[in-house]
């Protein structure tokens, strides 16, 4: 039950979070 | 029972076409703005970050998302989960890093096409490379553009009990008046469009089904009342696990993907892009996955479904909750899906043509004037689609057999390739070639003869191998 609530509700929320981390790390003209 | 019942009714129908007819009058509108051959193929390179997000995003999923991973979760439960995780976070990332530098080489190129890129990267004079890749690229996407138009048509020959042949002319006929009009521009908006009809399909669908069904844990109970490994994603095998994720390994292969971001007006602005697509990236897959989850709890035996066939849990839950105007938009959302893909790949399948072959191989090059090589760009789009159309009616058994290696073969042999090409300043030509030949060869073999024995997807040996490849092929031929 804590798995399928794990990949069904928080997964997705941690993928998003983690664009928005990439976003804030990448920086402009870095990384690329 | 025929699963399209329900567009019968006239206005579930009207909004059906209109869904169908719409992306024509963007055709009209994006008419203006098609200057040269760079507007046609890659948007003059000034496109929007919300449009370059969202159309790669929609390029990249097919009606395999919509119908295909509903499916899956209806027959496998939250495991399904992990068929999308590892395409989202390959193309999250992808966005970043591989899109922005492509994006900054290819101005400073002035590279139209991937195969333009590897080129000037490589100082290709006798170009090996662009003759490969370009054969790779006329087999796999013509016949990719092909099955979607096969799936389409299908569908549509169903929906509307009109002849396959009348709804396979008619999705090209559609298809391709929008792409003459409005070239990349035309079909990047079109994709916001559909993005914005897949909103109904993918996101209110699911949350409206999950209410109905008395919520998240409800859902969960129901689920594990029919069988426990429904609701434990990890059920599955560790191969069946990697495999799904392994499908994230195709993205940075697909031409189709890879030119989104070739089109934005700036490169960094690929950063929020990346966030905007993820976001949306979620939404539409989660939807997909939480859709067969409501399917499997609502219609638990497969048997009562039409054909006995889990992929068409989408149509028949939309019909059983939906009034007529919603479930037009719902059904127009699958078309939306394969349209989307359709079109981008057959803009690759023509720039390859008129770009890379025509200009670069046979003309060597020369001089021609802008207004013709944009008429020219035109008149290729047009005869690229009738190549397709007439693949899709003529040799059905062949595009499908291609097509098995298309998400994998383009994945090996550009993916490791691209990749290479934009990191490691050691790469060669040779390693290229040996790196695109490999991916191809390895897919198909592996494809044919040991995933099933080996319950491995094509996509993991077929990318180490090709990765080999570039790095002996590149270390055994003269530094660059």
């Amino acid at each position: 039950m804590f798995s399928a609530f794990f990949v069904l509700l928080v997964l997705p929320l941690v993928i998003i979070l983690v664009s928005l981390l990439l976003y804030r790390l990448s920086g402009r003209n870095r990384g690329g | 029972m025929n699963i399209y019942d329900k567009l019968t009714d006239p206005l579930a129908f009207s909004i059906f076409l209109l869904t169908l007819f719409l992306p024509v009058f963007v055709g009209l509108f994006t008419l203006r703005r098609m200057r040269s051959q760079s507007d046609f193929f890659i948007g003059g390179r000034a496109m929007d970050r919300f449009v370059v997000a969202l159309s790669a995003v929609s390029s990249g999923r097919s009606s395999w998302l919509v119908l295909g991973v509903s499916g899956m979760a209806f027959t496998r439960g939250a495991g399904a989960v992990w068929a999308v995780v590892g395409y989202i976070t390959a193309e999250m990332f992808q966005f970043i890093y591989i899109g922005r530098k492509l994006r900054r080489e290819t101005e400073a190129f002035g590279s139209l096409t991937l195969l333009d890129y590897f080129e000037s990267r490589f100082q290709d004079r006798r170009q090996l490379i662009r003759i490969t890749g370009a054969v790779i690229i006329a087999i796999f996407i013509t016949a990719y553009v092909a099955a979607q138009f096969v799936g389409g048509a299908k569908a549509l020959s169903t929906a509307l009990d009109i002849p396959v042949l009348l709804a396979l002319a008619a999705s090209g006929v559609l298809v391709l008046v929008y792409m003459v009009l409005g070239g990349y521009i035309a079909v990047a908006y079109n994709d916001v469009i559909r993005a914005v009809i897949l909103i109904v399909g993918l996101v209110i669908f699911p949350v409206y089904g999950l209410i109905r069904i008395g919520g998240f844990p409800a859902l969960l109970h129901t689920l594990s009342r029919l069988d426990p490994a429904l609701i434990d994603p990890f059920s599955l095998s560790v191969g069946v696990i990697l495999g799904f994720l392994g499908i994230g390994l195709g993205s940075p292969g697909q031409p189709h993907i890879v030119v989104r971001y070739m089109s934005i007006d700036d490169p960094d602005k690929l950063r929020f892009a990346a966030v905007i697509g993820t976001f949306w990236n979620v939404v539409i897959s989660w939807g997909a996955v939480f859709i067969g989850l409501m399917g499997r709890a609502l219609i638990p035996d497969v048997e009562s479904l039409p054909a006995a066939d889990p992929e068409v849990i989408y149509l028949v839950l939309s019909s059983e909750f939906f009034g007529p105007a919603l479930y037009g938009l719902i059904i127009g959302g699958i078309f939306a899906a394969i349209l989307s893909t359709a079109d981008s790949q057959l803009l690759v399948v023509a720039s390859t043509f008129v770009c890379d072959i025509y200009e670069k191989i046979i003309k060597k090059g020369a001089a021609i004037p802008e207004d013709r090589r944009l008429r020219l760009s035109r008149v290729v789009v047009v005869l690229s689609g009738i190549l397709a159309l007439v693949m899709a009616y003529l040799a059905q058994d062949l595009i499908f057999w291609l097509v098995l290696f298309a998400w994998g073969g383009l994945g090996a042999a550009f993916g490791t390739t691209l990749i290479f090409a934009l990191y490691w300043k050691r790469t060669t030509i040779a390693g290229v070639l040996a790196g695109m030949i490999t991916g191809t060869l390895v897919i198909i073999f592996w494809k044919l003869y040991l995933s099933q024995p080996t319950e491995i997807y094509e996509l993991i040996p077929g990318f180490i191998c090709a990765s080999l490849a570039v790095v002996i092929g590149s270390l055994v031929s003269r530094k660059p």
